[in-house]
């Protein structure tokens, strides 16, 4: 294995409900590699959201290890987290979690101005985002002002915003209907391979799963099986 | 996160919501303006008790003999000669003139509240009243008099200082007052049983005092009270009723004052009563500056309550700048500067609309003063540069207060479960 991004190793989470403990994730071994478009499929309840959730930094594993770009997220500090979590990666959500009293452009130099970058700079680059993922007439206005294709669109800029290794999307197109869906999709496989990014991403869709490189199957927190597709998009 | 791009979004979510953020605020407007009337009211009326004073001189010290009751009333007393344990003699008075450090000793004797009084002059007799010179005799909120024409410093040795009054109730209009310094007058003392003497005086001054009074100098008073107990040694008896020392500064008057009650006299200074005044005024404003913290306190629930709704509705965009890589203190420092704001602006608000009001109170009282034509000038709400910055602070301070709790469990959610949140 040449360039992994991510490996983990005996990977657990388990939540107490009440007395009764429920693992929803448990001995997961996987290795992602860089560049990468990995989709994470399953029904509900398989594990699908802890994982990415555990692999973003959100969540912190109650045994085994995951580690991305030689960080280990179980024993990282509170503050690595956070500077992980700022700087390496982008989350993508099926409700877009925009900030609604921001307009698009703010919300996508949010992360910026979190990471300290000067305003003159963030704000031109916010717009350069925003261009890029074709909404640079819609810039001022507010979420509540943008369907939910441009809205998923400003969610995406807001995550390249810090030039992350690693995007993670749960359910990105949940959420939309199925033509400004593909949209998102396109846009979102384009950006990859245009910026040498690392995806996984959550979904229930086998279309949306059938553009990945791989494809995880999670039950009932573990790994079913893993598919290996030659896409010829990748090859290209 | 930088603290300039703290402070705008902290700015940006106070303005998102400007009638809650005004609510949230007003028990701080209400607190600061409270504090600021007391203490700016307070401050005013100490200025006023100081300048009153002053003018009256807090570097004066009254002695008198003890075992006397202290100085004695203008009015009739039958009891009025009591026997004096320690009385002060011309060797007690020559020796303060020689002390260090003091400037003025002014012995007084004081004439029986019965001895009745008339001024003569070109033939004109009138009724009048012996002032002494001692300074704490008048009214405290009454100017001391001015000279007409001569001059009011009184010789001991002899002398007589007229008020206009008193002159031009014996024929003297006041713009002839000056024809009368250095003629003699007769000052004519009379019992209740008819017998009457007559004092020549030389006049001295003409004061500007309206009311009918003459000041005659020690010497002769001393002369007509042997007269009036039919004696020839009632200073050697009964020593001075009183002597006024004047020290170079306030601290040498009160380290005298303390020398003397040591040697046994009974002491008197306008700085206690000044003490008293001041103490009094403090323990006012301590009063009312409670009542305004009660307010404030109050406010500090009302921010807090405030702050406590924002997060819960704000769980959410909690969880999301978790994610994008906000740290815990950035989410309790942002939090922490809205209820800083709140505070603040309640603090600039409470504190312009008492000054505001301060102002408006000042003219009033300006305005009745001089309706009541009292000689009371200046200002009584002051609002000093320290109390508005203290002021300002301390709202600060408040709303930083009821910040605290809510900011701190704003930045212990957990980002998965805010995320989920709604």
């Amino acid at each position: 294995m040449g360039d992994a991004l991510i490996l983990s190793r005996g990977l657990t989470r388990r939540y107490s409900i009440g007395k009764t403990v429920v693992a929803a994730l448990s001995e997961v071994e996987l290795t992602v590699q860089r560049g990468e478009f990995t989709a994470l499929v399953g029904p509900s309840g398989s594990g699908k959201s802890t994982l990415l959730n555990l692999i973003g930094g959100l969540d912190r594993p109650s045994a085994g290890e995951v580690s991305v770009d030689g960080l280990s997220l179980g024993k990282a500090s509170e503050e690595q987290l956070v500077r992980y979590r700022r700087e390496r990666v982008g989350f993508i959500f099926q409700s877009f979690n925009l900030l609604p009293t921001l307009s698009a452009v703010e919300n996508v130099e949010c992360p910026m101005m979190l990471a300290e970058i000067p305003r003159p700079e963030r704000r031109q680059r916010a717009n350069s985002l925003l261009e890029s993922v074709g909404l640079a007439q819609r810039t001022l206005h507010k979420p509540n002002e943008l369907s939910g294709g441009e809205k998923q669109r400003v969610a995406i800029a807001r995550a390249l915003a810090n030039r992350p290794l690693l995007l993670l999307a749960d359910e990105p197109t949940g959420n939309l209907d199925s033509k400004s869906g593909a949209a998102v999709l396109d846009l979102l496989c384009g950006l990859l391979k245009a910026n040498g990014l690392t995806l996984i991403m959550v979904t229930h869709d086998p279309e949306v799963a059938a553009r990945a490189d791989r494809i995880i199957h999670l039950r009932d927190g573990a790994i079913q099986g893993i598919e290996t597709r030659k896409n010829a998009e990748v090859s290209a | 996160m930088t603290i300039r791009d703290q402070v705008r979004t902290a700015l940006s979510n106070v303005g998102r919501r400007k009638l809650r953020s005004a609510l949230a605020s007003l028990g701080v407007v209400v607190g600061t303006l409270t504090i600021v009337i007391m203490v700016s009211l307070a401050s005013g009326v100490r200025q006023q008790i100081n300048r009153q004073f002053e003018s009256l001189g807090l570097d004066r010290l009254t002695v008198t003999p003890s075992g006397s009751g202290g100085r004695r009333g203008p009015g009739f007393n039958p009891f009025d000669i009591s026997p004096r344990k320690k009385i002060i003699t011309m060797q007690d008075v020559k020796r303060w003139k020689e002390m260090p450090g003091i400037v003025k000793v002014v012995p007084e004797i004081n004439l029986p509240g019965s001895v009745g009084l008339d001024l003569r002059w070109n033939g004109t007799n009138q009724s009048v009243r012996m002032s002494g010179g001692e300074p704490m005799g008048g009214n405290p909120f009454q100017e001391p008099p001015q000279p007409a024409a001569g001059s009011l410093d009184l010789p001991e040795s002899g002398g007589i200082i007229l008020s206009q009054g008193a002159a031009q109730s014996v024929g003297v209009p006041a713009k002839d007052v000056a024809k009368l310094i250095g003629q003699n007058v007769e000052a004519l003392l009379h019992t209740s049983r008819g017998e009457t003497q007559s004092f020549t005086l030389r006049v001295q001054g003409v004061s500007k005092d309206r009311s009918k009074t003459i000041q005659a100098s020690v010497a002769n008073r001393l002369a007509m009270k042997n007269w009036w107990f039919n004696s020839t040694n009632v200073l050697e008896r009964e020593g001075y009723d009183s002597v006024t020392i004047r020290a170079v500064d306030v601290s040498r008057a009160s380290g005298l004052m303390q020398q003397l009650k040591d040697d046994g006299f009974q002491v008197q200074s306008l700085e206690i009563i000044m003490d008293v005044a001041n103490r009094i005024v403090t323990a006012v404003t301590v009063m009312f500056t409670m009542i305004g913290s009660i307010a404030l306190l109050v406010a500090t629930i009302g921010i807090a309550n405030t702050m406590v709704m924002a997060i819960y509705e704000r769980t959410r965009e909690i969880g999301i700048l978790k994610a994008m890589g906000a740290s815990r203190r950035e989410i309790r420092q942002m939090f922490m500067m809205e209820a800083g704001f709140i505070g603040l602006i309640g603090g600039v608000v409470g504190l312009l609309l008492g000054w505001l009001l301060g102002l408006g109170l000042n003219q009033a009282i300006q305005i009745y003063m001089k309706y009541r034509e009292l000689p009371v000038h200046g200002h009584f709400f002051v609002v000093t540069l320290a109390l508005a910055l203290g002021a300002i602070l301390f709202a600060t301070f408040i709303g930083l207060v009821a910040g605290l709790l809510p900011a701190q469990r704003a930045a212990r959610l957990d980002p998965l479960e805010a995320l989920r949140h709604e």
